[in-house]
């Protein structure tokens, strides 16, 4: 089989194409409005070792960042967010052992962006979680490790203050062929 | 006197505290949950920002 996409119209698509598929949606939710934090239910399992999160399409009652837990747990965050406000200087942000990824993501009255990957969420190894951080301010790449040896099914998205309305959080899993 | 009684209307509609998610049900937070939204570390999102 050659390497997809190679497919033509009409192609019936075997076991082989369908299994090197390498990003599949495990779920998609939408955001109510005014709410303060969003539980995603069942979005880890054996399925999948590795997860792509987003969250876009949404606003923020004011400028936030967005706090991301491994199901229940409150504490072993440990996160570092190295960014520059768009010029050569660079500049830094994180904590240790803190309630939560407090630096998962960033929004405002115009926006919401998270984009994350996950890695072993669902293993009882420590998770490791990293991706770019955008705001309209300043950019970087935030990175956090949950040093708690326990496997999680779910993920909470909570705004550091104030309420979020609306968008789309996206749940992708890495396929392992 | 009218506009007292347009402003309780208004806050009458408003929300006492703010709401969770939980998938697709959203509901109002209990009181161990409102207690721990009030007193939320909050992070700023990063002090040279400008978003807003």
């Amino acid at each position: 089989m050659a390497t997809p996409p190679d497919f033509t119209a009409g192609q019936v698509l075997t076991a082989a194409h369908m299994n090197a598929v390498g990003l599949w949606l495990v779920k998609s939710q939408t955001v109510g409005s005014g709410v303060s934090s969003v539980t995603v239910s069942n979005a880890f399992s054996a399925d999948y070792d590795n997860y792509r999160v987003t969250y876009t399409g949404g606003t923020g009652t004011t400028l936030q960042a967005f706090r991301f837990r491994l199901g229940a747990s409150t504490t072993q965050y440990y996160f570092a967010l190295p960014y520059s406000s768009w010029n050569n200087t660079p500049l830094a942000s994180g904590g240790s052992n803190q309630n939560g990824f407090n630096l998962a993501g960033i929004g405002g009255p115009n926006f919401v962006n998270i984009n994350l990957d996950v890695f072993g969420p669902y293993s009882t190894q420590y998770t490791r979680i990293s991706g770019p951080y955008v705001g309209d301010g300043e950019a970087g790449y935030t990175s956090c490790i949950h040093k708690v040896s326990a496997s999680f099914t779910d993920f909470v998205i909570e705004a550091s203050i104030g309420t979020i309305t609306g968008g789309t959080i996206c749940v992708y899993g890495y396929n392992n062929g | 006197m009218a506009q007292f009684a347009f402003m309780d209307t208004t806050m009458a509609d408003e929300p006492t505290r703010p709401l969770i998610q939980i998938d697709d049900l959203v509901r109002e937070m209990t009181d161990d949950e409102y207690a721990e939204y009030l007193a939320r570390s909050v992070t700023p999102p990063l002090g040279q920002s400008n978003d807003a």
